[in-house]
């Protein structure tokens, strides 16, 4: 064993120590559920929850507990509009005998998958990068913004590249824009505004164990100059999607278990026109309903500010060898939170191979990005793998995850 | 009593109402695996996120999702490798919901942990270990945690993450190899 092996077990251990049994909390016995979201399995296992206290998550029934409106139409299909031409792909994977880790985008005929050019993107993942690369697409149908992460010792770095693709897709120019953000912010997500003139950036002021300020950073992306809203509330932004070319959404998530009203985890919008630069004043609107863990869906917004859609996930044993897994994505009203429609449902028989079926636990059903017009909408969901929803039809799409990818930070990244 | 477990935990097959002879073994068994693996996870959950209260958070869930599937066990064996992916996989959770785990506290215990054993320059030693650690690839640092710390050999950490055993040696030496890096700048 060499000596780093042996600091690095020694180290290791020596961090875990900060747990000793007398410091641990013991297992806390989770608040009941209301009884009309208890699966009648569940009825009699509930009755174990004063001895173990582990009966917390009962799986989701949907953002209306199960009161679906069944097929109706998607509530923005009314809306025509063209499907993007394109989908571009971000992804990392080790090259060289050393093992260099380079990024790559990957442009994609969105009607056919095929993948017409590739572009790599300089990486700071030599720097420490600990975040995946991220793009996101202006309503343009061809100008995207590719965001890489990293960091040198506390300092923060946050590259910011543009992406044009030609008209028919088979090139694509990067540029890198002259956007910085202080060192002492740390970037989380990026959005690019419809007409491809602004970035909203989620950032955070992080100093030793804990963070001062989280707020929204709007940058023009032709001058650099930029405004923020911040706040000092326990809680950060992300999930940051623009709403038409003056509004940005954004699911606040509350860092404190009791928040009081003003600071409630859930999805906003704020005006960027408006005064004042307090973030937390920015509107409340409904959110998709939290998991058991808390955990609250991505969602986006259309861009006339009306309709939510995000997804569900519905496991009824969250176990290996036997699940029954349901996957929706649905269409919510964002003022009252009602169900408009289901876009797509997906049910899948899980049966893990071996005696370990955790890897499940990790699965998600996510709205990956959003068309201008709201009707076509890329989707990742383990039942249906990655595609496009036109309106309600599904279409399985290629090169998300890349074969080519190393799953270097466990996700890839895709936008149109 | 075991910690955080009534006493009426044990053995109570009889009175919890539960259908199928097996479940009275759940509760025993689970009862068995926290009390002789509770802290073990709640340390690797530690490490993983940085925060003792998450890795607490974690690590409940973990046995929650155990006794939930509890009946759905093929070989009540491999109980704690289900629970070690439970809490790998709630750690990533943590990760991606990084905004606010960054709000509460480090990512990985760092070098202003309090009352540490050995002195100031052991604690800086290990806050050097954690944040070469944090900068590492998801997959790297959670093989080498694995490794280093749990003691798994490279088909149970392949099992765990759900990998093929050669990623696991290549993750495994690519991730030695840019800690040493790491190491050297700081």
């Amino acid at each position: 064993m060499t000596d780093l092996e042996d600091r690095l077990r020694r180290d290791l251990k020596e961090l875990s120590e900060r747990a000793q049994p007398g410091s641990i909390r013991p297992l806390r016995v989770p608040s009941a559920r209301k009884a009309p979201r208890m699966r009648r399995w569940l009825a009699p296992v509930a009755a174990t929850v004063a001895v173990l206290g582990v009966i917390a998550g009962v799986s989701l029934a949907g953002p209306q507990g199960g009161q679906y409106a069944g097929d109706r139409p998607a509530a923005v299909a009314g809306l025509a509009g063209p499907r993007p031409p394109y989908y571009v792909t971000v992804f990392q994977r080790y090259a060289g005998a050393h093992g260099q880790i380079i990024t790559i985008a990957a442009v994609h005929d969105s009607a056919t998958g095929a993948a017409l050019t590739t572009v790599r993107i300089p990486t700071l993942m030599s720097q420490g990068g600990t975040q995946g690369p991220s793009i996101t697409a202006a309503g343009d149908d061809r100008t995207f913004v590719i965001t890489e992460l990293g960091q040198t010792g506390t300092r923060n770095l946050a590259r910011f590249f543009l992406l044009r693709v030609t008209e028919h897709g088979r090139a694509a120019s990067l540029t890198r824009l002259p956007i910085t953000v202080p060192g002492n912010l740390s970037v989380d997500d990026v959005a690019l505004s419809p007409d491809g003139s602004r970035l909203a950036i989620t950032v955070q002021s992080c100093r030793g164990a804990g963070c001062q300020h989280s707020g929204i950073r709007v940058v023009a992306l032709a001058s650099g100059a930029a405004t923020t809203w911040l706040t000092p509330a326990n809680g950060a932004p992300f999930n940051v999607s623009w709403v038409g070319d003056a509004k940005v959404a954004f699911l606040w998530q509350s860092g404190a278990r009791a928040s009081p009203p003003t600071q409630r985890t859930g999805y906003r919008v704020l005006n960027i026109d408006a005064p004042g630069r307090n973030l937390l004043a920015a509107r409340a609107i409904s959110s998709p309903r939290a998991e058991p863990s808390g955990y609250i869906p991505l969602a986006l917004v259309t861009l006339d500010g009306n309709v939510v859609i995000t997804s569900t996930v519905q496991n009824d044993h969250q176990w290996y060898g036997r699940d029954t897994v349901v996957a929706e994505f649905v269409e919510l009203s964002a003022r009252t939170g009602k169900l408009l429609g289901v876009l797509d449902t997906a049910t899948k028989k899980y049966v893990a191979p071996g005696d370990n079926g955790a890897g499940l636990l990790d699965q998600e059903c996510n709205v990956v990005s959003l068309g201008r017009t709201g009707v076509h909408v890329l989707v990742q969901c383990f039942g249906l793998g990655f595609g496009r929803l036109d309106g309600s039809r599904f279409t399985p799409l290629p090169g998300f995850p890349s074969p080519s990818s190393s799953g270097i930070n466990g996700q890839d990244a895709a936008a149109w | 009593m075991l910690p955080g477990i009534p006493d009426e935990a044990a053995g109570r097959s009889d009175r919890t109402g539960l259908a199928g002879p097996d479940r009275g073994d759940a509760v025993v068994a689970v009862t068995d695996l926290f009390r002789d693996h509770h802290i073990e996870l709640v340390r690797l959950a530690l490490i993983m996120v940085g925060d003792l209260a998450t890795a607490e958070d974690v690590v409940q869930d973990a046995f929650e999702r155990l006794h939930r599937g509890w009946h759905n066990l093929r070989q009540p064996s491999s109980g704690l490798a289900y629970l070690r992916s439970c809490v790998l996989n709630g750690c990533r959770s943590v990760h991606r919901r990084a905004a606010v785990a960054r709000k509460l506290g480090p990512r990985l215990a760092g070098p202003q942990e309090e009352g540490c054993p050995g002195g100031a320059s052991a604690a800086d030693d290990r806050g050097e270990m954690a944040a070469a650690l944090r900068v590492l690839p998801r997959r790297q640092r959670e093989v080498l945690v694995l490794r280093y710390y749990a003691d798994l050999d490279v088909a149970q950490i392949a099992t765990t993450l759900r990998i093929t055993p050669s990623a696991v040696r290549s993750s495994n030496s690519r991730g030695l190899a840019a800690l040493a890096r790491a190491l050297r700048e700081d």
